[in-house]
């Protein structure tokens, strides 16, 4: 599985939807139903997963899916 | 068949220690009754019932005896096919079945491998027709409760009008097993210890607060003999609980929710804040107070209805400045929030822990005198067969009081307005001290609502 793959499935287990139903434009919270308290564990599932570290400050502010994969491919090329 | 044992996970054993502090099992008991205004078919619910048995795991939960060390393990047991007794107490008046259904809420589960849940079919005075449930709270918290009605209401509407058929519930063991997983991450744990560490320190010794004031902690350096302390003591004598519920109007209710939408905060955060700024008020203008938030780890779909005990509770900080504005100080509370939101799967337990090793505060004393739970998803029932139905949910309490005022926050499952259902022990608070806080939180609330940049010393003097 690739890693965007990786992070759909990721996005997908804390909303009422499929993977492959996750577009780049939807919104976490608006779309997609996630709360703070989803959305800050979600992030920690990242790093978990991923193993990288998220700047906090700078992962609050994303709110769509395609941001968050840009965030996430910079933090891959590190 | 060999049993799979499983240590208890976090949020099992914050559920667990009062039971080995207090020698009684009682503590960790939930009891509700849940029911409509209207006529029932018990041999069919009574099959609703037995499924849901087979559903949701976390029913068939059975815990070993204690260790030496006092820990106890468990185990899901293949299957539960007992029984559902029924009760008619409909030819009391409501106040007598309520006071009938409460003394059953005093029985304990204390033997090892048992059913730890009773659901009981009950015919109520008044029309109300469902079920009482007597349940360890290591088997469930509220939203887990809530689920689990909901899920054999769906049932009945299935089998009784032919609704669609409920979604499978996820398993609670293959959740423990990735949540025990999780816990061993050492990565993460080391990430979040840190966390906790900078947390508890960057601010040095927290203080306590009181809506009683301060001689509450007065008191507590005289009885230590210490001038400094900043904890006071806690009471654990005489637990008995008093419950105090009030009832916010749906439209008020509605001009929180439409307040907490456009400025992207949330109610418990709302909520918090004002507990917060009245605790403030009574100490005088403190700006530095304590609460113990509880958080429910409920995140992804197969958290949200695999049952168990997922609620956590954290000290939240709050140190204000009088010239804060209200909007500013919930965004303030809102952030430390969050940051503690990306730290919640540490073990509690190791939080206070450390506090303690950190300051040194004496056995059975306390920062904290305030706890919030605000549970956002109400007892549903909405079935469009239900739909119209007047429902009745009352949580009975356990006669045990671990936490000196412990609000729980809920929607109403008739009207959607907030209910404040406040349990305190009746030892060192009363009925009135409990209503005094409500209306202050009310009228402080209402007030930060209207005009978002007032500040918090202007509501502390004017409210």
């Amino acid at each position: 599985m690739d890693k965007k793959q990786e992070f759909l499935e990721i996005v997908a287990k804390y909303c009422d939807k499929d993977a492959s139903e996750i577009t780049e434009d939807m919104r976490f919270r608006e779309d997609l139903g996630f709360n703070s308290l989803s959305f800050m564990t979600y992030l920690g599932d990242l790093e978990d997963t991923f193993d990288v570290e998220l700047e906090e400050e700078e992962a609050i502010r994303i709110t769509t899916i395609g941001e968050a994969l840009e965030y996430m491919n910079t933090l891959f090329e590190e | 068949m060999e049993k799979k044992l499983y240590p208890l996970d976090v949020g099992q054993m914050l559920q667990y220690l009062p039971i080995r502090e207090t020698g009684t099992q009682r503590c960790c008991n939930i009891s509700v009754f849940s029911g409509l205004q209207t006529e029932i078919d018990f041999n069919l619910l009574k099959r609703c019932i037995q499924d849901e048995f087979r559903r949701y795991e976390c029913l068939r939960l059975r815990f070993t005896a204690p260790d030496k060390d006092g820990n106890v393990q468990q185990y899901i047991a293949d299957r539960d096919d007992r029984d559902v007794p029924f009760l008619d107490l409909s030819d009391r008046t409501m106040s007598e079945a309520d006071a009938f259904l409460q003394e059953k809420t005093y029985e304990e589960f204390n033997e090892p491998e048992i059913p730890m849940v009773e659901i009981t079919m009950v015919r109520m005075p008044e029309g109300y027709n469902g079920m009482y449930i007597h349940i360890d709270h290591r088997l469930v918290d509220s939203s887990g409760l809530i689920v689990m009605v909901n899920d054999i209401m769906e049932l009945y509407c299935h089998y009784r009008f032919g609704s669609e058929y409920p979604k499978p519930l996820a398993s609670f063991e293959e959740v423990l097993i990735s949540d025990l997983k999780k816990a061993k991450n050492e990565k993460r744990r080391a990430k979040d210890e840190k966390f906790w560490r900078d947390y508890l320190t960057e601010n040095g010794e927290p203080i306590y607060s009181d809506i009683k004031g301060s001689r509450i902690l007065q008191e507590s350096r005289r009885a230590h003999g210490d001038k400094s302390l900043r904890a006071a003591d806690v009471e654990t004598k005489d637990r008995s609980v008093g419950v105090a519920d009030f009832h916010l109007e749906p439209e008020a209710t509605q001009k929180l929710m439409d307040f907490c939408m456009m400025h992207g905060v949330s109610m418990t955060n709302l909520i918090l804040l004002t507990m917060r700024t009245y605790l403030s008020k009574a100490m005088g203008g403190q700006d530095d107070i304590t609460l113990r938030n509880f958080v429910s780890r409920r995140s992804t779909q197969a958290e949200w209805t695999c049952g168990g005990s997922r609620v956590l509770s954290f000290p939240l900080r709050t140190i204000i400045s009088p010239d804060t504005e209200f909007l500013d100080a919930l965004y303030e509370l809102q952030n430390v929030q969050n940051k503690i939101y990306l730290h919640c799967n540490y073990d509690p337990v190791a939080v206070d822990k450390m506090l303690k090793e950190l300051y040194g505060a004496p056995d059975n004393t306390e920062y904290i005198s305030m706890s919030l739970t605000y549970q956002p998803m109400p007892v549903r029932m909405q079935n469009e067969h239900l739909a119209g139905i007047k429902t009745r949910s009352v949580w009975y309490p356990n006669g045990a009081a671990t936490k000196r005022i412990y609000l729980t926050v809920t929607h109403s499952s008739n009207d959607g307005g907030l209910i404040f259902d406040y349990h305190y022990q009746k030892a060192v608070l009363s009925y009135d001290d409990i209503q005094r806080l409500y209306y202050y939180m009310m009228k402080m609330m209402f007030r930060g609502v209207d005009e978002p940049d007032v500040t918090i010393g202007e509501l502390i003097s004017t409210v």
